[in-house]
């Protein structure tokens, strides 16, 4: 595993893809003791769970973890996911009805004057009007992961876990349409006319993050348990880190860890400094474990850690340098890291 | 609630205490978190559930989602959290600090902005020394530079100006640039002045100065080079020195990360409201419609089959780009907006926010940022900009600069959002509004301004107007603020001036102390009209606004506001750098707030407090004056003080003329020890006590030390019990304002009192004219027992006028020099002005001195214009106070003196400068005699050989000034004593002698006593004037209703009857001051009803008494109240019913005529004197006319218009409106009040009958034209005449100024008139304003104030005011218009 850091050449042959695991398996997730509280809040009083933070600090996997972490009969709990996104109705997150694939199947239908496509049930005759509409708009009814999860609880009788990701991306009045449907787990299908109840007994346990903190309404607000995942200070940060990189090793041909805890204490502490480099746009968590990756990937290995990092030697800058662009998403923040490292050229850090 | 009171307290660490849940929500909900019915059930519920499991500590975790809504609720929420349960923060086992940890980090800063600003201001100082220097050398050949060659006096003045100007000029600039090119401006500086000494020698007539003029020149060159040098050389050996003072260094930083209030002034719902009304979709502009395809599906499905296409508008949100000026606006109103847009920035409004400072074109999005030009910035947002818009605009002509409406062509959408106040806003903001949506810069305006590109709404400048509600703002007033804000507000208010600056933060953190429930104070509406003060704006209230303000703060608010301050300065890096004048104000004001609050708990520490500030006081002078009157108060009350002396702040001579500072006046004792002289201010009223006699120094633009040390000589100790002197900013403040502050102070100290001792006032120059003005406006009079003036210029000083010259020079020259020429000069003209009112006020002929000599006949235009006088006055009799005046003659005093060779020089400038006449080097012999035309007693004059610097010096002055003084000990007050030599003492240089014989005036005056002086009178009066008036004639008649009247009516009477030139109108004037005084103390209640009763009968008694025994018939002329005397020669004018409409107009256009004014000033000058001259009982109309059109042949026109018809008899000739004089009105008293009264004279009809009815329009303001200079104050002067004078009486004057005149309100004046004058009623219509004459169709009209170009049916068309007046009922209508271009003709 020569030089992994400069595989593409110009010419050569391109190996396949080494998969490591993925830093977003919930399993190594670690949070912190006041978020663990928050969910517990959260759950015991049925409400939804409003998480803010920077990007990067964990928030879409919370979600997961819980699902995760709770079993139900042995299993963990379904997790359902909803990303909103700008032209999100409240309705998308219920259910969606299939009007093309409907018109195009009656149209076949007329020509070919064979009945719709029904659902199988024993007998059509003795169904009311009522029901016969509900048969016949079923199959175009699909449902979303909230009415999936109140469908869950009411004919599963299985509690699940709903993630509605990203809910500032919505339309503003997004959050306050869906009020109804996540206070009282319940939801009606307007092509049918039928109404989906939860069993209050496994009421799903739904997450809502939001990137900013951007104003929610009142109303909306009232009726969630908030909690803002601050950026983890350094115990945590170092836990999460061992963590992880535990859940790394085990994809990886070497079991050993190339850091040892001296060194994480050095990163650590350098990457608070490059956190605070950074004016534009700050590394957060996730940034900080992939960089980790990287670093370990080029073989970075610390001389030193008695210095600050401009005081290391040369090729260490270097490597230090390149690793640079997972945590500087602006040219003047990779400047101003550049600065601090001392170096003054771009054309130094060709490693020799 | 009526939830039971759980048990809820589980926690192991805690055993056995509960937790008071109630309590604590309650203490939640006051600190502003939103806590609803749900929380109190779900609360137990979650600690039943889940506390068991967690130590106490960690409760706040979980109780923290409940509560919380966003990242600084959740941090607050903990902070409360451990401060309500008072849990300490466990101190953390922090990890072993890593070998390699980083050291803290530089932050990368942003250029030094200090540097290029330096530059730019160095770069526009030579821009301007090259614009003078162009400037010059251009008007050479014009005509300016014949004006100047032809005023010599000008040019030797301005050399003399430049000269003595010359190292304080240079002070400034070298203060301004006091980096290291010093010397190169300095130097380019001296060669400035070299070029325009050069450039004015030669030119001058004298020979003496073509012949020396170069040599002069070159003298000085030499002279000044080492002395630039000198001035420039390295700061090196001036660096042991302190610090200079300066109030620039803010005294109080706050540092960045201190714990200010949490920023909640928005209400969430508001913010929604406010971006939801931001985020308004809009209608795509290039992309309308598409098909909407889930719909049409949904309808095709419904529709069987059959497509059904549904369109869909396409709606995007918009975007907008804010512009804040940063130089123009006030700390506050930049935070205040920088929050709010913070708060819809947070949410999704797509909002870009950009500082710009004087010009929009370059922007930044922070300080320290490098500027982006405002093109680059996408033109398609919405462009608002927060602004007062000044930078916009040529402050000469007030329109927009080309380049404004260049830059921003790209918006087509743009809003400017004003941070002047709308009642202030005028035609500027007019001419703003062409190009921009303007509105106040508040969130309405915002609102407005969205709603206004949202096609919804389009509030314009009037209506903005008319829904202004915070209207009294703009005053230093305190009661007036008061009175328009909530208590609690200007609670808040008073807090803030606790501090003598103003900071938003520290603004905000003082709201928030005293907040007594969530955003009851802190909240927008209480921010703006905050910010809409005039201080805030400013950015300081002044200090005594501040000491006021400080007073009515509520006991319980002053102790948090002092807590709040006391930490915040206490905190660690608010300290300015030692030795700075900052620093003297933060301590000071630190120890301050401190004391207070220590001195509720702990009393020895409050001692030592005190003790501290007293002796930081005593040795560095106090920061600010409610420190020493602090420092002064409490010092008296514990008992423990300093020495007094120590205490009083040092008044400091003021050197150099620029470099005086703002000095705050006050009354000051003046004492003479060990040598030297003191002046202390405290403890006044204490050391007046049983003082007699006292003498009042007012110095002039000197220090009044000279004064001191003269009043305090062994002679002049004995004579007064008591020697104040008057300190007061000699040069800044105008005369009339420093007399005022004289008044106030003077009836603080207890001096303006019935029964006290009369003041001796003993005034240096231009002190002089602070006195006169106190006693001749200020009614001061009644206070005043002698009046010594020394080298006071009376007349004005010459010398101090050429500074108003030069600005001329200096504008003209800025004609040339477009942009930045008119904008310095304009901001220059700015500064002096207000720097310098004295000298404006001083100059020879100046408003000031014209109405204070009382010599308003003599209209000098130039005069008008140059000074902006605001004084008021009073237009009355002299007062009948003695003055005297000592005046110097400086050739005399060197006559037997060898003077050196610059005081020869000097007196040779001086002698140009005064075509040789004496003088005392500041103002001649002349102009400091003349105190007016009529002064009244004369004045005791000495001339003595003295400069203007050596009278209180040289033996002779000495002398003088001593006999004067001393002459006037044995005058008493007139009206209690009847000076009866003082009439002869008509010869001006001797001083008259006193020689009244003592009277006692008797202390009361029995009934009897009065009756028989009554009787003595009218016997008296009878015999010496019975036979030229007759019995029963008029003035008898008068004279009895007048005794019974009161003294008002008496001196009236007298002064009526009296001949002009009669001795007694002085003691008249005494009188007449004495009465008026004693009406104004009734009108203000400062004396009861009995002791007005008895003061008037003691009055009217002495008066009698004092006429009957000094009366001669020679000195009256009863002419006036004879009845077949003159009135009766001149036939009363033939009475005809039939109706007149006459027209007087100026047709004029505004063209210049001689010497500076122009033709339609001329005619308005040439009516207003007319009417003051005419003394004739009446006049008709065409007399006027024929009047003014003598004065402007070419311009005035008169019509007579086409008649409605005749009223009564055919054949009777055309009648016209006659001028009555009201004096004669008033001797026809019985004919001319009663209507249908008994024919005067042989059964003729009655004089005037009927009412004179006034209609004025005067409008200088327009909201859409350019102003008209003169309108309003014509309007108001000849309505003043018309009053006055003539018939008309104040009651039937009906008069619009400015922005009231709309077209709707003239016409329904017109209207209001129209119905109520009757047919014996003659109308006058006045109108001042715009007019315009449409060529093509002939007509013509005026522009009343709403007028909008372009709109003919906004304006006033002749034709229906013609209709107006020929519908009246009154028999006579004259008509003046003053409308230039209106062409009135149009009725010919």
């Amino acid at each position: 595993m020569n030089q992994k850091y400069r595989i593409y050449k110009g010419t050569g042959e391109l190996a396949a893809f080494h998969e490591v695991a993925s830093i977003n398996d919930p399993e190594g997730y670690l949070p912190s003791d006041e978020l663990v509280n928050a969910v517990n809040v959260a759950i015991t009083l049925g409400k939804p769970l409003l998480v803010t933070g920077e990007p990067g600090t964990g928030k879409t996997l919370l979600a997961q973890s819980i699902a995760q972490s709770l079993h139900s009969n042995g299993d963990p709990l379904p997790y359902l996911e909803f990303t909103a996104k700008t032209t999100t109705q409240s309705r998308d997150l219920l259910y969606r009805y299939d009007s093309i694939g409907h018109f195009h199947d009656a149209n076949i239908a007329k020509v070919l004057g064979e009945p719709l496509r029904v659902s199988k049930s024993k007998s059509t005759d003795k169904l009311t009007d009522e029901e016969r509409l509900r048969k016949e708009y079923e199959p175009y009814i699909h449902l979303e992961p909230l009415g999936k999860a109140i469908q869950l609880a009411r004919d599963g009788q299985q509690r699940s876990v709903v993630l509605i990701d990203e809910v500032d991306k919505a339309p503003r009045d997004f959050p306050n349409d869906i009020l109804r449907e996540i206070e009282n787990m319940s939801f009606k299908i307007m092509e049918t006319g039928e109404v989906v109840t939860a069993d209050p007994s496994y009421r799903p346990i739904v997450v809502i993050t939001s990137n900013s903190e951007r104003l929610l309404p009142d109303a909306f607000l009232r009726r969630c348990v908030f909690f803002h995942i601050e950026f983890p200070d350094k115990g945590l940060l170092r836990r999460i880190a061992m963590s992880r990189l535990e859940k790394y090793l085990e994809g990886t041909e070497e079991k050993a860890m190339r850091f040892d805890s001296e060194q994480l204490d050095w990163l650590i502490a350098h990457f608070e400094e490059v956190r605070s480099l950074c004016r534009k746009k700050q590394p957060a968590t996730a940034e900080f474990l992939s960089w980790l990756q990287v670093l370990d990937q080029y073989e970075l290995m610390l001389s030193d850690t008695g210095v600050r990092a401009s005081g290391l030697p040369p090729e260490q800058k270097n490597l230090l340098l390149l690793s640079y662009g997972i945590l500087a998403k602006h040219k003047e923040d990779l400047a101003s890291l550049r600065d601090n490292l001392n170096l003054s050229s771009p054309d130094e850090r060709t490693p020799a | 609630m009526s939830e039971p009171r759980p048990d809820i307290s589980p926690s192991p660490s805690q055993e056995g205490q509960q937790l008071p849940l109630e309590d604590f929500l309650d203490a939640l909900r006051r600190e502003g978190f939103a806590v609803d019915a749900d929380h109190y059930h779900e609360v137990p519920q979650l600690l039943n559930t889940l506390a068991a499991e967690h130590t106490f500590e960690e409760l706040q975790s979980l109780l923290a989602p409940l509560f919380a809504r966003n990242r600084q609720e959740q941090q607050r929420f903990y902070a409360f959290f451990r401060r309500y349960f008072e849990i300490r923060p466990a101190r953390v086992a922090t990890p072993p600090p890593l070998a390699g940890a980083p050291e803290p980090i530089k932050r990368v800063e942003g250029k030094a902005p200090e540097k290029s600003k330096r530059n730019i201001r160095g770069q526009l100082l030579a821009g301007l020394a090259i614009i003078l220097v162009l400037g010059l050398v251009y008007t050479w050949y014009t005509q300016i530079l014949a004006f100047l060659t032809n005023s010599k006096v000008i040019t030797v003045g301005l050399l003399a100006f430049l000269a003595v100007e010359l190292k304080a000029i240079h002070n400034v600039l070298k203060r301004r640039l006091k980096g290291r090119d010093t010397f190169w401006y300095g130097a380019l500086f001296i060669g400035v002045f070299l070029g325009i000494m050069a450039f004015v020698f030669p030119q001058l007539k004298s020979s003496f100065f073509q012949e020396y003029g170069l040599y002069i020149v070159f003298g000085f060159a030499v002279l000044l080079l080492p002395l630039n040098w000198y001035w420039s050389r390295p700061e090196k050996a001036k660096a042991v020195k302190v610090a200079p003072p300066s109030r620039l260094i803010a005294p109080l930083r706050f540092p960045p990360d201190a714990p200010f209030p949490r920023l909640n002034l928005i209400g969430r719902t508001e913010a929604f409201h406010i971006s939801r009304h931001l985020n308004r979709l809009q209608a795509d502009s290039y992309n309308t419609r598409e098909i909407d395809i889930p719909a049409t599906l949904e309808r095709t499905v419904r529709n069987a089959g059959i497509i059904d296409i549904a369109f869909q508008q396409v709606a995007t949100r918009p975007h907008y780009l804010l512009l804040i000026d940063a130089a123009n606006a006030n700390e506050h109103e930049i935070e205040w907006f920088d929050y709010l847009l913070q708060v819809l920035q947070g949410d999704e409004t797509r909002l870009e926010r950009y500082f710009f400072e004087h010009d929009p074109g370059f922007c930044w999005l922070e300080r320290g940022a490098d500027a982006v030009p405002l093109q680059n910035l996408y033109g398609g947002q919405r462009l608002i900009i927060l602004s007062d818009g000044y930078s916009m605009a040529d402050p000469v002509s007030g329109g927009l600069f080309n380049w404004v409406l260049g830059l921003f062509s790209l918006w087509t959408e743009k809003a400017l959002l004003s941070f002047r106040p709308v009642e202030e806003w005028g035609y500027f903001e007019q001419q703003l509004s062409q190009e921009f949506y303007l509105a106040p810069s508040t969130i309405d305006g915002l609102m407005e301004a969205v709603g206004y590109f949202d096609n919804y709404s389009d509030k314009s400048l009037e209506e903005w107007h008319r829904d202004n509600i915070y209207d009294v703002l703009n005053t230093d007033d305190v009661g007036l603020i008061r009175r328009s804000m909530p208590a609690e507000l200007f609670e808040w208010l008073c807090a803030c001036a606790l501090y003598p600056e103003l900071h938003w933060k520290l603004t905000l953190y003082l709201g928030d102390v005293l907040e007594q429930r969530p955003n009851a104070l802190l909240n927008p509406e209480h921010l703006t009209r905050l910010n809409r003060l005039k201080w805030l704006r400013e950015g300081q209230i002044p200090d005594q606004a501040r000491t006021v303000l400080v007073q009515l703060l509520p006991e319980a608010a002053a102790a948090k506001a002092h807590q709040a301050l006391a930490k915040v300065l206490a905190r660690p890096g608010s300290a300015p750098p030692e030795h700075s004048y900052a620093y003297r104000v933060y301590r000071q004001h630190l120890l301050l707030h401190q004391f207070e609050v220590a001195r509720v708990s702990d009393e020895a520490e409050a001692n030592a407090l005190f003790r501290q500030l007293q002796l930081l006081v005593a040795e560095r002078g106090a920061a600010s004056p409610e420190v020493l009157a602090f420092v002064r108060e409490e010092s008296r009350r514990q008992q423990y003080g300093l020495p007094l002396d120590q205490l009083t702040d040092s008044v400091k001579p003021n050197v150099g003329l620029l470099s005086q500072q703002a000095q705050e006046a006050r009354l000051c004792w003046a004492l003479y020890r060990r040598g030297e002289s003191l002046r202390i201010t405290d403890h006044l009223e204490e050391r007046l006590q049983g003082a007699e006699k006292i003498l009042l120094l007012i110095p002039g633009i000197e220090d009044s030390k000279q004064l001191v040390d003269f009043a305090r000589t062994p002679y002049l100790e004995q004579e007064f019990d008591a020697v104040l002197s008057f300190e007061y900013n000699r040069l800044r403040t105008g005369l009339d304002e420093s007399a005022q502050m004289l008044k106030k102070l003077l009836s603080e100290a207890g001096l303006e009192q019935e029964g006290q001792p009369r003041l001796s006032i003993l005034a240096h120059s231009t002190g002089g004219l602070v006195a006169r003005y106190y006693i001749e406006q200020l009614d001061g009079v009644a206070f005043v027992a002698h009046l010594v003036m020394t080298g006071t210029p009376n007349g004005g000083a010459r010398l101090l006028a050429i500074s108003s010259y030069s600005w001329t020079i200096m504008e003209g020259l800025a004609g040339f020099l477009p942009f930045i020429g008119s904008n310095l000069i304009a901001l220059l003209r700015r500064f002096f002005n207000r720097s310098f009112s004295v000298y404006q006020q001083v100059t020879v002929d100046s408003d000031f001195l014209r109405r204070l000599n009382r010599q308003s006949e003599e209209v000098s235009f130039e005069a008008e214009s140059t000074t902006l006088s605001q004084a008021s006055f009073q237009s009355g009799p002299f007062p009948g106070i003695p003055y005297s005046i000592v005046a110097g003659n400086a050739q005399a005093y060197y006559e037997g003196k060898k003077p050196s060779w610059i005081e020869r020089f000097a007196m040779g400038l001086l002698a140009g400068i005064y075509n040789n006449k004496p003088h005392d080097l500041n103002a001649t012999v002349e102009s400091i005699r003349s105190i007016g035309d009529n002064p009244d007693p004369k004045p005791a004059f000495r001339e003595v050989a003295a400069t203007h610097v050596s009278y209180y010096r040289e033996e002779s002055s000495v002398q003088a000034i001593r006999e004067l003084m001393n002459r006037d000990l044995a005058i008493e007050q007139p009206w209690e004593e009847i000076p009866a030599a003082e009439a002869e003492a008509e010869t001006g240089s001797e001083a008259p002698e006193a020689e009244a014989p003592e009277q006692e005036a008797p202390e009361e005056q029995s009934t009897d006593d009065i009756n028989q002086a009554r009787e003595q009178f009218l016997k008296a009066m009878e015999g010496s004037v019975g036979e030229v008036a007759g019995p029963g004639g008029s003035f008898d008649r008068e004279l009895r209703a007048a005794l019974d009247s009161g003294p008002g009516g008496l001196i009236a009477l007298m002064r009526r009857a009296l001949k002009p030139d009669a001795a007694l109108h002085s003691i008249l004037n005494a009188f007449q001051a004495r009465w008026d005084m004693l009406q104004k103390q009734r009108s203000e209640r400062l004396i009861t009803e009995p002791q007005f009763n008895a003061e008037r009968e003691s009055i009217t008694f002495r008066l009698t008494k004092l006429i009957s025994e000094q009366l001669s018939p020679d000195s009256f002329d009863l002419r006036a109240f004879v009845q077949d005397e003159p009135v009766q020669q001149t036939s009363p004018p033939p009475r005809s019913n039939r109706r007149s409409r006459w027209v007087l107009f100026s047709g004029i256009r505004d063209v210049p005529a001689e010497k500076g004014t122009t033709l339609r000033n001329a005619f308005m000058e040439g009516l207003f004197d007319f009417l003051r001259r005419q003394e004739a009982p009446y006049f008709p109309a065409s007399e006027l006319l024929r009047a003014t059109k003598n004065i402007t042949p070419r311009s005035t026109a008169v019509a007579q218009l086409p008649d409605g018809g005749p009223l009564g008899n055919a054949g009777d000739e055309g009648g016209e409106f006659i001028f009555y004089n009201k004096r004669y009105l008033q001797s026809q008293a019985p004919v001319y009040q009663q209507q249908n009264a008994p024919a005067f004279g042989s059964g003729q009809e009655p004089l005037f009958r009927g009412r004179a009815l006034l209609l004025a329009i005067g409008i200088s303001k327009y909201f859409e034209f350019p102003p008209l200079l003169q309108a309003v104050r014509e309007t108001r002067e000849l309505t003043d005449i018309l009053t006055k004078m003539y018939q008309f009486e104040p009651q039937d004057t009906f008069i619009l100024y400015d922005t009231e005149a709309t077209r709707g309100n003239i016409f329904s004046i017109l209207e209001r008139v129209t119905k109520e004058a009757g047919p014996d009623d003659e109308v006058l219509l006045f109108f001042s304003g715009h007019g315009q004459t449409d060529i093509q169709s002939g007509q013509s009209y005026w522009l009343p104030a709403d007028a909008k170009p372009g709109s003919p049916e906004s304006y006033i068309y002749n034709d229906e005011i013609l209709r107006y007046i020929n519908s009246m009922a009154a028999r006579h209508v004259l008509i003046i218009a003053d409308a230039p271009f209106s062409g009135m003709p149009a009725v010919r």
